[in-house]
């Protein structure tokens, strides 16, 4: 344990002071330190901490789960935080990729978990803005939005598990995020309680010039300097015609070469991924399929769903098509891309089967990169991991006029539960240097927490050594998920 | 630390001492021509004599950002505050320094440090006018797509630092939706990459927590921005509106329709006879009022009207104003003018353009043909240069951009109008239009029998303006930005998440040299 | 030509938001506030009401002005900072409070006028000075000086194309005066200009090769009582009638065209170079600054003399953007922009456009 825990943690801490306290404020129902509700709480998705889990390594849940109702009793319980330096978890939907939403060490955490704040608290139809609570899951958001004749827009993988504020507080992006952009891109304002229980609320305008965009302290910051209580939203409207294409190229250049002219175009297509040719799908599964040639492996398929009036559809499936023509693609039609469409949460369930195995490992590494960059660090990161005899599947998406985000979901089997664990990091490591060396940028996606914090290069590391500034002036105590995000644990 | 008490003497001369290579100005000529920027109060009072009342300690030129750093770092040893100045085309006097500061201008540094096609991108430094940055897009066939009035008064580093907008926003964005990255040298010293152009990153987003910061955090130095191929193709359409409540409705339903025009404006009935009239260069028309009446009169329409508002307009604009209102129906026979335009990929214009058309027509438009569209667009500078011709009249001319969600804007507009009415014949166009809201755009003009009068009267008109912006609902500012000239009124535009301001400004400028007050931070920092 | 009388056209500028400073090439060359345009006349608005008092200090401004005219392209005002500005420097001199550079600049005037003089008389041949003619050769100073070869080129050009009857100008001058003007010194002015205007109105034609000169000749002149009953026509002018007879035996790929400020922006003269050089040229590239809005080379309004380092850096500027392109070679028809471009030529050949067409005969 280190001195500064010591310090933070009194030898005698007061707990049924506390916990009495916690209770004056959420009322008993809404306060549990029952194993039943810690244990929940322990873990979040962070496959790292699943795989210790499943070699049989218990975390240590949190101390207190609280379920405010309401931004003033998230004040409360952050003032009595604050009093006693216990360390507060803002915790959404827990489905965290990188160990944001679990405790850490072996100090008394209290978990705040936002889900009761779930209301719509005002829908402005006019001007297609939505106030709603963040403890709202995502697709509860959605249906409630929808069955108004409206949508968000924001469809991460996560969409039924994951909060709007667990959302705002790692800027995800969702899968149609090359029209809508990411969730901070639909954000125009919120409301969020400090460490010490102040309250703020950042205005709301479409645009504004009057000093920076203040909410941006709040978001992306996971959780370190404040709860996000509630956020207004930009909205879409329902029903929109769509459409879907689907394009074979020979290599990733082209594919990526033909999505780029188009955005560069103007078009927005609401989905873009550029993945693996499904027709290999059969030799994966397959052992006795016959084993496909470098020239098919080589082959890449670009989907594309598109979202609007038709005549404006239509007109930017016209543009995208002659940008195909012209780079030597081949049309295949509606089909795969709405076969994709059809199945496209599947993803989020593919790592749990690898997970179940005993002693395997597996993640998914984003990465940000320039148009440039991306068939260069498309063609390390596949090389890197094939080398290394670990699986891959890459897949291209969250275009936009600068670049994309390449995804690599990786996974491999090892000997040993720590052999597991070793290759799992060994493996990032690989990232990490594919990512240095050919300009990706780790953690386009998912955020940091635990995990993506150390292996970010200089230049990332000093932005969240910004982020530690601002926290020692907004939360002295050190209180609001400390250790997450490079911030001092 | 030595005291700001020191003599401006030594000051100069330990400036000198610690950067011997950088130009350092005292020359008078620099020291009223730095002395303020284009806000029209400050206009005033040069109208009253007083060009340049509280010049600057001197004026520097950094070449780099180690320079710029060791500024930095002299300037807080000095307790003395520096201000970062573009081009001083702003209008909420962000570089009006004040007696003792040193203004930084940073126009030495404005190359295009490279332009890469491939990702749409283009990185230059803080420096460069923006007419020059997109004179060298379009030398590679790109544009930024950044449009302001003061295009060719104003700079990069200028945009950054307010939020600016340009005439195109509705399609490409304001500035800060350009921004990918900024390189800022902080207040404390330190030098900032704020993004990098491989997109999102862990943490805050903190280009977006630097751009339009007025230079209260910094200095920024670089930007890295989105560009696009230059438009192979433009469609513009005139469309006229019985009354701006119904233009409005119109826009909101194009915004929220998913289409994307390049311009979007809506003049109130006042600005439209304006924004229709002639005044082709070189025109006999001599002050904003005799062309509106002239216009009337020209259309063979209440000739009176020009006699009338003539004597009152200016001295008593609540009368000018009350006219305006109870004429407005008859004015025109088009009443609203509306121009809409189109740019970009030919294909995803036309489509565009007639979704857009067809769903402008739905919602009551008449269609006024081409000509108003591209008559706008040869104009679209114009405006700017009436300015100066009012000042030397003896009036007073200011603009004021506020915004909101489209369901207060009504309240909005006739909240504001009505706060300005009593000081100034006002008229407005709605201009940056978004799928959840809109801009105001007020442009008014008053005078007074003397300056001293006429200072009071723009003083009080502003309070009011402002005070019945927040109060609609509204931010007092959709691009200017707020300066000196609107600092007082920051907390009712933030509320309590000025604080979070503050936490910014005390982490990154943490001894105030950093052109304190503007923003309403900093204001008891060093002279 | 007196300060009040350019009252209006400072009072626009002094509450104008500086509509024109991007394109004032001494202002982007400084990149000081002080001398963009809007700057320069509200200086000299507050010297004339007597706000501000008229010291070598203030008065310095008023030289940041090569007197391209370019801001005025840009003004809705139709002010012309140029002329103001010339006059803002007459003041200067009356006050005594001109540059120190200015010293003694007349002596230096005449004393160069001199040498020059004698200078031309080694470079032609005696028989091509002909006291009678109806079309007259009046060389100028920079031409003389530091384009010399492009006299002969010019009298050789004009010979291909059948024109025999061009006499060299034998006068006592080789420069109209735009040097005085440029300098503020008005009355100097007025006593070269009717000097030369007496010996120029014997002929039917004056042909020149500086755009300066012409424009003073054809427009300054006469509102200075020293109106020229010859037509005063610059070469690029004159030749223009010819181009179809012009037979070239080569032809370079491609080439900049560089519009000389007083041969375009003042004169209006922007497609007769064009089509010459269209003979020589196959490829004529543009600036993207040019015709009425083209790039000042940097060499007018005395600025090579009084402030070097701005006017190379305006020749930098135009000549960037040549370097950003592969192509070699700059065309001009004005021996100040040759010069003026060469200092800052970075390799690329610039390159008079009659010394292009004698070369390709
Ligand atoms: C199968 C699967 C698929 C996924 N797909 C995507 C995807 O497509 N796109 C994507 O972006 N992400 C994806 N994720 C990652 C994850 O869903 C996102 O990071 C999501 O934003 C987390 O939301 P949550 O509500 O679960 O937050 P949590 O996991 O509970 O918390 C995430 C972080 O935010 C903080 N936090 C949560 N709520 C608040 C609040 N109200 N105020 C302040 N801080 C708060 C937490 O402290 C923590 O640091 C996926 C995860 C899984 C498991
Ligand atoms: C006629 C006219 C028309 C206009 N039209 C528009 C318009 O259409 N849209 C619009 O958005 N604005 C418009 N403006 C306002 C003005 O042009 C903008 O605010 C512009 O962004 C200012 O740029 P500048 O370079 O002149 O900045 P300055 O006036 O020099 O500075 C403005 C502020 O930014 C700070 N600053 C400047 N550069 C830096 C830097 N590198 N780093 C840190 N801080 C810096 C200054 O300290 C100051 O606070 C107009 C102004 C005029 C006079
Ligand atoms: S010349 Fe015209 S545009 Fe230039 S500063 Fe003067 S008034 Fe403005
Ligand atoms: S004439 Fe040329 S140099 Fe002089 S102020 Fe105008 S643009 Fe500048």
């Amino acid at each position: 344990m280190s001195s500064r825990d010591n310090e933070q943690q009194p030898v005698s801490a007061p707990y049924p002071e506390i916990t009495a306290q916690l209770t004056e404020v959420v009322g008993a129902e809404n306060l549990s330190s029952s194993p039943v509700d810690t244990i929940a709480h322990a873990v979040d998705f962070w496959p790292r901490k699943l795989m210790e889990t499943r070699a049989g390594r218990w975390h240590r849940g949190p101390r207190w789960v609280v379920w405010p109702g309401a931004a003033a009793e998230v004040a409360h319980v952050l003032r009595i935080a604050s009093t006693y330096a216990i360390p507060v978890i803002p915790y959404g939907g827990g489905s965290s990729m990188v160990g944001g939403a679990s405790p850490r060490g072996e100090r008394p955490w209290l978990v705040i978990n936002c889900k009761r704040m779930c209301n719509i608290l005002d829908m402005d139809e006019g001007s297609m803005v939505v106030h709603v609570q963040a403890g709202v899951v995502g697709v509860e958001l959605e249906e409630r939005l929808n069955a108004r004749g409206f949508s968000l827009g924001h469809v991460p993988t996560s969409m039924t598990t994951a909060t709007l504020g667990g959302w705002l507080s790692t800027r995800s992006s969702g899968m149609l995020s090359s029209r809508y952009g990411r969730i901070s891109d639909l954000c125009l304002g919120i409301t969020a309680v400090l460490p010490d229980g102040q309250l703020v609320h950042t205005r709301v305008a479409p645009r504004r010039a009057t000093g920076p965009e203040l909410m941006h302290l709040l978001l992306g910051a996971e959780g370190t300097l404040g709860i996000i209580t509630a956020a207004h939203l930009r909205l879409h409207r329902l029903p929109l015609h769509r459409q879907f294409d689907s394009f074979r190229f020979e290599r990733i250049d082209e594919a990526a070469e033909a999505l780029r002219r188009s955005i560069t175009s103007g078009v927005r297509p609401l989905v873009a991924r550029i993945q693996r040719d499904p027709r290999l799908r059969r030799s994966d599964r397959d052992p006795d399929a016959p084993v496909p040639d470098a020239a098919a492996l080589a082959r890449r398929v670009l989907l594309l769903a598109f979202e609007g009036p038709a005549e404006l559809v239509e007109a930017e499936r016209g543009v995208v098509r002659s940008h195909v023509a012209e780079l030597g693609g081949e049309a295949l039609g509606q089909a795969p891309a709405r076969r994709w469409w059809g199945q496209r949460f599947a993803a989020g369930f593919r790592m749990t089967p690898v997970l179940v195995r005993e002693n395997s490992f597996a993640d998914y590494v984003e990465a940000g990169v320039t148009w440039a960059g991306l068939a260069g660090l498309y063609r390390a990161m596949e090389e890197a991991f094939a080398s290394r005899g670990w699986r891959t599947r890459l897949v291209v998406e969250h275009a936009r006029m600068e670049g994309v985000s390449l995804g690599c979901a990786f996974w491999g089997d090892a000997a040993s539960p720590q052999e597991a664990v070793a290759s799992y990091d060994a493996a990032w490591k690989v990232a990490q240097q594919v990512c240095l060396a050919h300009g990706g940028r780790l953690g386009h996606v998912y955020g940091g927490g635990q995990h993506r914090a150390v292996l970010l290069d200089e230049w990332g590391k000093g932005r969240l050594e910004l982020l530690t500034r601002i926290k020692r002036k907004l939360d002295p105590a050190g209180i609001m998920n400390p250790g997450v995000l490079g911030t001092e644990p | 630390m030595t005291g700001p008490s020191t003599s401006p003497d030594s000051r100069l001369a330990s400036l000198r001492e610690a950067l011997p290579t950088l130009r350092v100005s005292v020359h008078v000529a620099d020291r009223i021509a730095y002395a303020r920027d284009l806000w029209p109060g400050g206009q005033l009072e040069k109208l009253a004599g007083r060009f340049a009342p509280e010049p600057p300690l001197c004026v520097v030129w950094p070449t780099d950002r180690s320079e710029l750093v060791r500024l930095v770092a002299w300037a807080r040893e000095r307790g003395t505050a520096l201000v970062p100045f573009g081009a001083g085309s702003g209008v909420c006097g962000g570089t009006t320094a004040g007696a003792g500061k040193v203004i930084v201008d940073l126009k030495l540094m404005d190359s295009v440090v490279r332009i890469e096609p491939q990702n749409n991108l283009v990185r230059a430094q803080a420096g460069i006018l923006g007419w020059h940055l997109e004179d060298r897009l379009n030398e590679e066939g790109l544009t930024l797509g950044h449009f302001p009035s003061s295009l060719m008064c104003s700079t990069l580093g200028g945009y950054l630092a307010t939020r600016s907008a340009g005439q195109c926003s509705s399609m490409y964005g304001k500035i800060e939706d350009m921004v990918v990255s900024m390189e800022v040298v902080a207040g404390t010293g330190e030098v900032i990459e704020t993004g990098r152009d491989m997109g999102g990153g862990l943490g805050p987003d903190w280009t977006q927590l630097f751009v339009g910061s007025e230079g209260a955090l910094g200095f920024i130095t670089e930007g890295t921005l989105k560009v696009h191929p230059a438009p192979e193709h433009r469609v513009m359409h005139g469309y006229g509106f019985e009354r701006v409540s119904a233009g409005c409705e119109a826009i909101r339903r194009l915004m929220q329709a998913g289409l994307r025009p390049a311009v979007v404006r809506l003049y109130d009935e006042f600005d439209s006879v304006l924004a229709r009239s002639g005044a082709e260069k070189g025109s006999e028309a001599d002050s904003l009022l005799e062309r509106i009446t002239g216009q009337v009169k020209g259309r063979g329409a209440l000739p009176w009207l020009k006699r009338r508002a003539m004597q009152v307009a200016l001295s008593r604009p609540e009368i000018a104003n009350r006219v305006v209102d109870e004429l407005a129906p008859m004015v025109s026979a088009d009443g609203c003018l509306c121009v809409i335009g189109w740019e970009g990929d030919r294909r995803m214009v036309d489509a565009q353009a007639r979704l857009g058309h067809e769903e402008l027509m739905r919602s009551g438009a008449r269609d006024l043909g081409e000509e108003p569209g591209w008559h706008w667009l040869r104009r679209r500078y114009a405006v700017s240069y009436k300015q100066s011709k009012l000042f030397t009249s003896g009036a007073f001319v200011d603009t004021m951009e506020v915004a909101s969600t489209w369901n207060r804007l009504m309240d909005l507009y006739e909240g504001v109008r009505k706060a300005i009415a009593p000081f100034a014949f006002v008229m407005a166009h709605f201009s940056h239009a978004y799928p959840e809201g809109c801009s105001i755009y007020f442009s008014f003009a008053g005078s007074a029998s003397d300056p001293v009068e006429a200072r009071m009267r723009y003083e009080r008109l502003w309070s009011a303006a402002l005070a019945a912006a927040t109060r609609a609902g509204g931010t007092i500012s959709h691009h200017h930005g707020v300066g000196r000239s609107k600092a007082h009124f920051m907390t009712e535009e933030h509320g309590n998440s000025m604080l979070l301001l503050r936490t910014l400004k005390s982490t990154f400028d943490p001894d105030t040299i950093m052109n304190p007050g503007v923003l309403g931070v900093g204001a008891s920092g060093a002279p | 030509m007196s300060f009040d009388e350019y009252e209006k056209a400072l009072e626009l500028c002094t509450y104008c938001p500086k509509l024109c400073r991007h394109t004032c090439p001494v202002g982007n060359a400084e990149r000081r506030e002080a001398v963009i345009p809007q700057a320069k006349m509200a200086m000299a608005n507050l010297v004339r009401k007597g706000q501000v008092e008229l010291t070598t200090e203030t008065a310095s401004v008023f030289y940041h002005c090569n007197g391209c005219g370019l801001c005025g392209e840009y003004c809705e005002h139709d002010v012309d900072v140029t002329p103001a500005l010339f006059a803002a420097r007459a003041e200067a001199v009356n006050g005594g409070m001109d540059l120190p550079s200015m010293k003694h600049f007349t002596d230096r005037f005449y004393a160069r006028n001199e040498s020059l003089l004698r200078e031309l008389h080694h470079l032609v041949e005696e028989r091509y000075f002909v006291e009678e003619a109806q079309v007259a050769y009046f060389p100028s100073c920079d031409t003389v000086e530091h384009s010399p070869g492009v006299i002969g080129d010019t009298l050789r050009v004009l010979d291909s194309v059948g024109v025999d009857y061009v006499a060299l100008h034998d006068g006592e001058y080789v420069c109209a005066g735009y040097p005085f003007w440029a300098a503020g010194l008005m009355s100097e002015l007025s006593f070269l200009a009717k000097e030369i205007s007496a010996k120029l109105s014997g002929y039917k034609k004056v042909i020149c090769d500086c755009p300066a000169c012409v424009w003073m000749m054809r427009f300054l002149y006469p509102q200075i009582d020293a109106p020229i009953s010859a037509e005063v026509l610059h070469v690029v002018e004159f030749l223009d009638n010819y181009a179809r007879r012009i037979e070239v035996s080569s032809t370079v790929q491609e080439a900049f065209y560089h519009d000389p400020c007083y041969l375009g922006r003042w004169l209006g003269v922007f497609d007769a170079p064009r089509r010459l050089m269209g003979r020589a040229v196959r490829e004529i590239r543009e600036f993207s600054w040019n015709r009425e809005r083209g790039y000042c080379c940097g060499g007018g309004g005395l600025l090579a003399d009084n402030l070097p380092d701005v006017s190379s850096k305006i020749a930098r500027r135009r000549m960037d953007e040549v370097a950003r392109t592969q192509v070699p070679m700059v065309v001009s028809a004005c021996a100040t922009c040759e010069r003026n471009l060469a200092r800052e030529s970075g390799g690329v050949e610039v390159v008079n456009l009659m010394t292009l067409l004698a070369r390709m005969l």
